[in-house]
């Protein structure tokens, strides 16, 4: 798979910025792919053990798939809440996976060998748990689901995670501290 | 919660709704402390216990919940990964963490063999790309190694770890933040101002030694316990993006890496940052340190906002801001706030403002105004308006027109120091500084000759070494165009002086001429912006034609002026002007011709007299290029290169460069062959030519030039073979062309040649395919090639051949939806497609070569090409 040509993605941003909705389903795709690829060169390049670099993973794809000399403080924001979401997706795919693997099921929907050892057991169930959870949050407070996705999944700093949902800074820190606490009480209750 | 009535518990809440109301009551009291919560909550949730409960649940929830427990450390979203003390970079043992930057980690490490302890930094984001990366890091940090200012923190030493990434490691320093350090301390606005007169004075030594730092802020600015301030990183943001990130950083400001609330106007622009960036960045921590505010507070901004303000919003006076913390009276947080404010300056609100009316308002606002020009043109004049300040003498920015006007004669020839992504060309361009300072001043007569010698020999690598160096690798135009941008400032400001100095005057000729090369030579890598490089090449022709008039006998003169001659010919051939192209080529012959008869034996000499007779068939009737149609007169040069190549002797003939020039000729050759209609004859030239180009490509497999030439042999043998009817054959060459061309594209995006060869390589294809009868596949190839020109002409409106092209590319599209219209068997619905595609593409290919053919660019080949489609289009028209 090769990458898409920048200015595509760079054009992708702009219409996500002009508020046209079809845009993230053609950018999703592209950059859930990329990071995908990266994971798995970072991984295979990294000693063992090694954990991923969301931060970096993040900003070479911005570097690989985004035109820089086009894009616009606002459109790189928007990579980069699109990039928190496909790293959302990677981990918990692998997690689901992996899960799956563990009980023995059978119906793998995502082969482990290419994001190998990207999570441990426990790592994976955790994922898995906290993602079924995020989407319950996001039902309540859809802000607040996505400021961990962000923030915790993306590897985004709190002012990066600010423009990507078009936020303040206080306000994402509110919104960060009301899914800590509501996570902190589902997942607590479950254990 | 639009109409929360007060029987709301009635109204039995489902679990999600009272969640989301819980949500945005928990919204409003997370920030209040404990009683106010209290109070908040017996006020919102009156008696509404249950969803009194649900946020007291959550409040509690949240002060119960461990983050690290809650998402584990998986991946380090919260904390940067960290490195364990003991482990080894290079020649040093980590020691502990010190803080975390905005590039990376900063651990305490120890080097045993020395003895020393120093501060290393691990840049996360930076994967060194390249070796050509790696080069211009280790170039560049040496350049800031020379830093030493007792209130810099040295560079000592950069590498890259074993994993890739860069470190860099500088002096350690024990010490606060400086705005930390006063509050700790309690400074007086008077202490303020002193440590921060030797901030200025460190920021202007590194800007003396064309270093700008980029992203000054407090975090950045130590203060050690003995109250000696330190800079930390300076020019590492320079140092790290270059070094680290991909070409397209260079043309930015790299803001991506810096804190938004500490970056200047320009930088949020993305407009090149220079030394008065950073004296803005000591007008914003000027600004904190006097009110312990800055001038766009951004925690309840967006960035976006905050960005805006950065660039549009005027900041207000220092003391206005304090003023009006003052005045907001009744809201205990603020009233607190203010009155630590001016505690810690050991001082009443009161007092505090007018300590900062005045002067100090004005020199804040001075230093931060939003154009760089209008701000103190350095940071000494920012330091010495303190100064003047704390000894009671009147400020200079309350100043005179006069004084203002002096002010910006000087920065004018300042305007050259935009330190910041080559090193070495900043200090090219500042060291022209200096020289024209340095020369107004009798005194300093042996150090201005000095630092003139410096300014020569740093032009000389300009375009010699560093251009060379990189000019063949495939990927470096963004680069090249950095170069040229500042080395253009360089050029002017020295040709501006060097009226008397003939050796000047060449080197500063040659300058020019290799800067319009990269600005927008046809025929190799260039940035397209052909009247840009038309400029270049015009300067470059006229010092060249009054050295060699002064002195006949300058041949290096003479050999930059017939170089001048072939570029400018070259420059208006392309943009349109074929016939005054003619007249500079044959010029450039002329001068060619006299040195090879000055240098008699000189293979060189003779391969130059060689290229020019080629350059001038081409432009007489070279088919694939613009030309005046004359096919005899080309084919009289071309044969007349080929015997001078033919008579060159034994060892010379073997040479590279006489090969790679032969085929050259042979090429051209085999073009007048077929345009005769001699097509075997011609493709047995171009199996020649092919011959001996695999041979050269084999000899320099790096060389993107030798890879183009050969992709250009395969394309025209597909057209040759095409044309004696030998359609297999010819998609067999053509398929390996576009191989060719497409990879040359991939490994060069940003070059506009290798879209125009590959478009053109498209053009054949489609020829092939067409022939074929694969009409579909020919049609993609031709919407390959109408895109690839597009993008061409929206970067270089003045690029006439990609013009042409595009039109051609329109005009057989046109004629594939035409003939996709009229096939009997097709849909109705689908042939009415084709047959709107074709109008469009027939018109707008009309509007293009109308313009086209007013500059006499038109070929017969395109004449028949217009009526051809036009009859088509008629044939496809629906019969009734």
């Amino acid at each position: 798979m090769t990458s898409p040509p920048r200015h595509e993605v760079t054009r992708l941003l702009e219409s996500l910025s002009s508020g046209e909705r079809g845009a993230v389903d053609v950018l999703f795709p592209l950059v859930y792919g990329e990071l995908r690829l990266l994971a798995r060169s970072q991984l295979s390049r990294e000693r063992p053990g090694h954990t991923l670099d969301s931060v970096a993973l993040v900003n070479e794809a911005y570097l690989r798939l985004v035109d820089q000399g086009d894009v616009r403080w606002e459109n790189r924001a928007h990579f980069f809440g699109v990039s928190a979401r496909a790293m959302r997706a990677i981990l918990v795919d692998h997690a689901r996976a992996r899960n799956a693997a563990k009980r023995g099921g059978g119906g793998v929907a995502v082969p482990l060998d290419d994001v190998a050892e990207l999570l441990s057991d426990e790592q994976a169930e955790h994922v898995q748990q906290l993602d079924e959870a995020l989407t319950r949050l996001a039902d309540i407070n859809e802000e607040a689901s996505r400021t961990v996705e962000c923030l915790y999944f993306g590897g985004l700093t709190l002012e990066e995670t600010a423009e990507a949902l078009g936020l303040s800074v206080a306000t994402v820190r509110r919104r960060w501290s009301f899914a800590k606490a509501w996570l902190g009480r589902a997942l607590g209750a479950e254990d | 919660m639009s109409d929360a009535g007060p029987q709301e518990e009635d109204l039995h809440l489902s679990d999600a709704e009272l969640q989301r109301r819980a949500s945005d009551i928990f919204d409003s009291v997370v920030e209040l402390d404990a009683s106010e919560r209290v109070t908040y909550l017996d006020h919102i949730c009156r008696d509404d216990s249950t969803l009194r409960r649900e946020v007291e649940s959550l409040l509690e929830s949240l002060d119960g919940t461990r983050t690290s427990e809650l998402f584990p450390q998986l991946l380090p979203a919260d904390a940067p990964r960290t490195l364990a003390t003991g482990e080894r970079i290079g020649p040093y043992t980590l020691a502990g963490e010190i803080g975390e930057g905005g590039m990376g980690v900063v651990y305490r490490a120890l080097r045993e063999d020395v003895g020393t302890t120093v501060a290393l930094k691990l840049v996360r984001h930076g994967r060194l790309a390249s070796p050509e990366h790696l080069r211009r890091f280790l170039l560049e940090r040496r350049v800031l190694g020379r830093l030493e200012h007792h209130n810099i923190a040295r560079l000592l030493d950069a590498g890259v770890t074993d994993s890739g990434l860069p470190y860099l490691v500088m002096e350690y320093v024990d010490g606060e933040p400086i705005d930390r350090y006063c509050d700790a301390h309690r400074l007086t606005v008077g202490e303020r101002l002193a440590l921060f007169f030797d901030v200025c004075e460190a920021a202007h030594y590194a800007h003396r030694h064309l270093v700008v730092h980029r992203d000054l802020k407090p975090f950045n600015i130590l203060v050690t316990r003995e109250g000696v301030v330190k800079l930390l990183d300076f020019g590492i943001a320079a140092l790290v993006e270059d070094g680290g990130r991909s070409d397209a950083r260079l043309t930015r400001s790299g803001i991506a890496m810096l804190t938004p609330e500490y970056a200047a106007p320009e930088q949020v622009k993305g407009e090149p940052v220079t030394t008065a960036s950073d004296v803005y960045a000591l007008g914003l921590l000027l600004f904190e340190l006097l009110t312990g505010e800055r001038p766009f507070r951004s925690e309840h901004r967006t960035t976006p906002e905050l960005l805006r303000a950065i660039c549009e919003e005027e900041p207000r006076p220092p003391s206005e801001v304090v003023r009006r913390l003052a005045a907001r009276t009744g809201n205990a947080t603020e009233e607190s706030r203010i009155g630590a404010i001016a505690e810690a300056r050991r001082t009443s609100p009161a007092r505090l403002v007018r300590r900062l009316v005045g002067d100090l308002d004005t020199i804040v606002l001075e230093a931060l105004r939003k154009e760089p020009e209008r701000r103190y043109c350095s940071a000494h004049e920012l330091r010495d308006d303190i100064g003047r300040h704390l000894s009671g003498m009147p400020v200079r920015a309350r100043g005179d027109s006069l004084w203002y006007r002096s002010r910006k004669f000087v920065r004018r020839h300042e305007a050259v120091v935009t330190a910041s992504a080559l090193v070495v060309l900043a200090l090219a361009a500042g060291a022209t500084t200096t020289t024209v300072q340095a020369r107004r001043a009798d005194a300093a007569r042996a150090e201005a000759e000095q630092r003139y010698r410096d300014v020569r020999s740093l032009a000389g690598a300009l375009v010699t070494d560093v251009h060379d160096a990189i000019s063949d690798l495939p990927g470096s135009l963004p680069v090249r165009a950095v170069l040229v941008r500042r080395a253009l400032d360089h050029l002017d400001e020295l040709y501006r002086q060097a009226s008397d100095d003939a050796e000047l005057r060449r080197e500063i000729a040659a300058a020019y001429l290799e800067l319009g090369l990269v600005q927008g030579n046809p025929t190799s890598a260039n940035l397209g912006d052909l009247a840009a490089a038309r400029l270049s090449f015009e300067r470059a022709l006229s010092i060249a034609q009054s050295l060699v008039a002064e002195d006949p006998s300058d041949h290096a003169a003479r050999r930059t002026l017939a170089l001048a001659h072939e570029k400018m010919s070259d420059a208006l051939a392309w943009g349109g002007g074929v016939l005054e192209g003619v007249g500079h080529a044959r010029d450039a012959l002329e001068q060619w011709d006299y040195l090879a008869a000055a240098n008699p034996g000189s293979v060189s000499a003779i391969r130059a007299v060689a290229t020019s007779h080629i350059k001038l068939g081409d432009l007489l009737g070279n088919p694939n290029l613009p030309s005046l149609s004359d096919a005899a007169g080309a084919t009289l040069e071309y044969r007349e290169a080929h015997t001078l190549l033919r008579a060159v002797p034994g060892d010379s003939a073997k040479e590279w460069a006489t090969r790679r020039l032969l085929a050259l000729v042979r090429e051209r050759i085999a073009s007048m062959l077929k345009l005769e209609g001699r097509y075997e004859e011609g493709i047995a030239e171009l199996e020649q030519t092919l011959a001996i180009r695999e041979g050269l490509l084999r000899e320099r497999s790096a060389s993107a030039n030798a890879l183009r030439d050969l992709a250009v042999t395969h394309q025209l043998l597909c057209e040759a073979r095409l044309a004696a009817a030998d359609a297999a054959g010819a998609l067999e060459q053509c398929r390996e062309s576009v191989m060719l061309y497409e990879s040359l594209r991939a490994a060069d995006t940003s070059n506009a040649q290798s879209g125009h060869d590959l478009a053109l390589g498209r053009l054949s294809l489609h020829r092939v395919l067409a022939a074929r009868g694969e009409v579909g596949g020919a049609l993609a190839q031709l919407d390959g090639s109408t895109a690839l020109l597009r993008a061409l002409l929206s970067t270089n409106t003045d690029n006439a051949l990609a013009r042409r092209d595009l039109a051609r590319s329109l005009l057989y599209s046109g004629t594939m939806h035409a003939r996709l219209a009229a096939r009997r068997d097709g849909e109705e619905t689908e042939r009415a497609r084709h047959r709107t595609s074709a109008t469009s593409a027939y018109e707008e290919a009309g509007r293009l070569l109308l313009g086209a053919s007013g500059r006499g660019l038109l070929s017969g080949e395109d004449s028949v090409l217009v009526s051809r489609a036009r009859s088509e289009l008629e044939r496809a028209r629906p019969r009734r």
